[in-house]
């Protein structure tokens, strides 16, 4: 019993993958590319153990099929169906107020060759 | 979720400081922090307490600063450590606080906010400094609650934080009884603030109060004010002459100025 339940037991990793790069100049810096991950895993691994697997693999599923509706490249999506799924829609964090990506200073691409790239029809910048 | 692209902290300076450091600039460092913030819970309610001075390493930035912030209508929260930290994780906390009491529909409860607090501060690692003391009252009565920068909490009855948090830590010890009298626990905290403006010297000023009983909130602002500006006293009046003058040399302008006509074409 106890073999069964440690072999079901998938441990979240709580240091990432990006915690260790070189290039990274703030230890903040690998909370943030975390982008939640951890947590999400977590929750997956609560959700599973409670309700089961299918439970998880629902969410999953579902989270998948409200992020791929999207406008096109450069203009922003509103994502309300995915905002609502995970919940934050509810919540407020960093995230919500601080460097709105609507407001940055570094000009976006343009949304011809943006499409031009995504469509196969030029080649990506840093492949030239 | 990358999907979403959403703001969050940006790092751009941080790269740019590496770059400068790396050039053999030195870098100024943190600056020291200091403060006395206390709370005490009494038999109806809960009695928080700060001193009002703020520091940018030996330097008071500010003599007559707010330390106690609001959370919700019935939580309150003293804030130690870095004062931009503070100030954002209240002002947060209290957001998602009221965001959650809307999609509940339900009055906030005091572990909610510390739920709230302790994970966020534990998700920064300790990178967002901020030491706080959470007090209210809620459906299971008055508590009090101390959350340290990394995350971890305490209850007690008592609690002190920030530099000046020995001497307060002093006066509770010795004189902390329990079910004490909304005046005596005010009387109490006031002292114990008062212990840290005058033994600590990252604390200083006012002393600030907030009484939060099931009736409501008070907040004394300015509850003690031991440290006013002295009067200066009215003005020397020296009659005309008093210093006598020995010589006198005017000496006239043609003398240091040359005139010149600069003719137009």
């Amino acid at each position: 019993m106890e073999r069964v339940y440690k072999k079901d037991l998938e441990l979240p990793q709580f240091t990432n993958s990006d915690s260790n790069v070189k290039s990274l100049v703030h230890p903040v810096q690998s909370i943030t590319l975390d982008n939640g991950r951890t947590d999400a895993r977590l929750k997956n691994f609560a959700v599973s153990n409670v309700f089961g697997k299918q439970v998880t693999m629902a969410n999953d599923i579902e989270k998948q099929i409200y992020s791929q509706f999207k406008r096109l490249p450069t203009l922003q999506s509103s994502m309300i169906g995915l905002e609502t799924v995970l919940g934050l829609d509810e919540d407020f964090d960093f995230e919500d107020f601080l460097a709105d990506p609507m407001n940055s200073e570094t000009p976006l691409p343009s949304l011809h060759s943006t499409m031009e790239v995504k469509l196969g029809m030029a080649m990506p910048k840093n492949m030239i | 979720m990358e999907e979403l692209n959403r703001g969050g902290f940006t790092f751009d300076l941080c790269s740019r400081n590496t770059l400068l450091e790396k050039t053999g600039l030195k870098m100024p460092g943190f600056l020291k922090t200091g403060t006395t913030i206390v709370g005490v819970v009494y038999k109806d309610g809960v009695v928080l307490g700060a001193d009002t001075r703020a520091t940018e390493g030996p330097i008071v930035a500010d003599k007559n600063c707010e330390k106690i912030h609001y959370i919700a209508d019935n939580i309150y929260c003293c804030g130690a450590g870095t004062a931009a930290d503070t100030e954002m994780t209240t002002a947060l906390i209290s957001s998602k606080l009221k965001l959650h009491k809307l999609s509940t529909g339900k009055e906030p409860r005091v572990v909610t906010a510390l739920t709230m607090l302790k994970q966020m501060l534990f998700k920064y690692q300790g990178h967002v400094s901020a030491a706080l003391i959470l007090g209210g009252i809620d459906i299971n009565g008055p508590s009090l609650h101390t959350i340290y920068p990394h995350g971890s909490t305490d209850q007690l009855p008592y609690v002190t934080m920030g530099s000046g948090s020995l001497a307060a830590m002093a006066v509770f010890e010795a004189k902390y009884k329990t079910d004490m009298t909304r005046d005596e626990a005010i009387q109490l905290v006031a002292e114990a603030i008062s212990s840290g403006v005058f033994n600590d010297l990252g604390s200083g000023s006012n002393v600030d109060v907030t009484v939060i009983a099931k009736e409501g909130v008070t907040v004394l602002r300015n509850y003690l004010t031991p440290n006013e500006r002295k009067f200066r006293g009215p003005e020397y009046i020296f009659p005309i002459g008093t210093t006598p003058v020995l010589s006198k040399l005017v000496a006239p302008l043609s003398s240091k100025v040359i005139i010149e006509d600069v003719v137009m074409s």
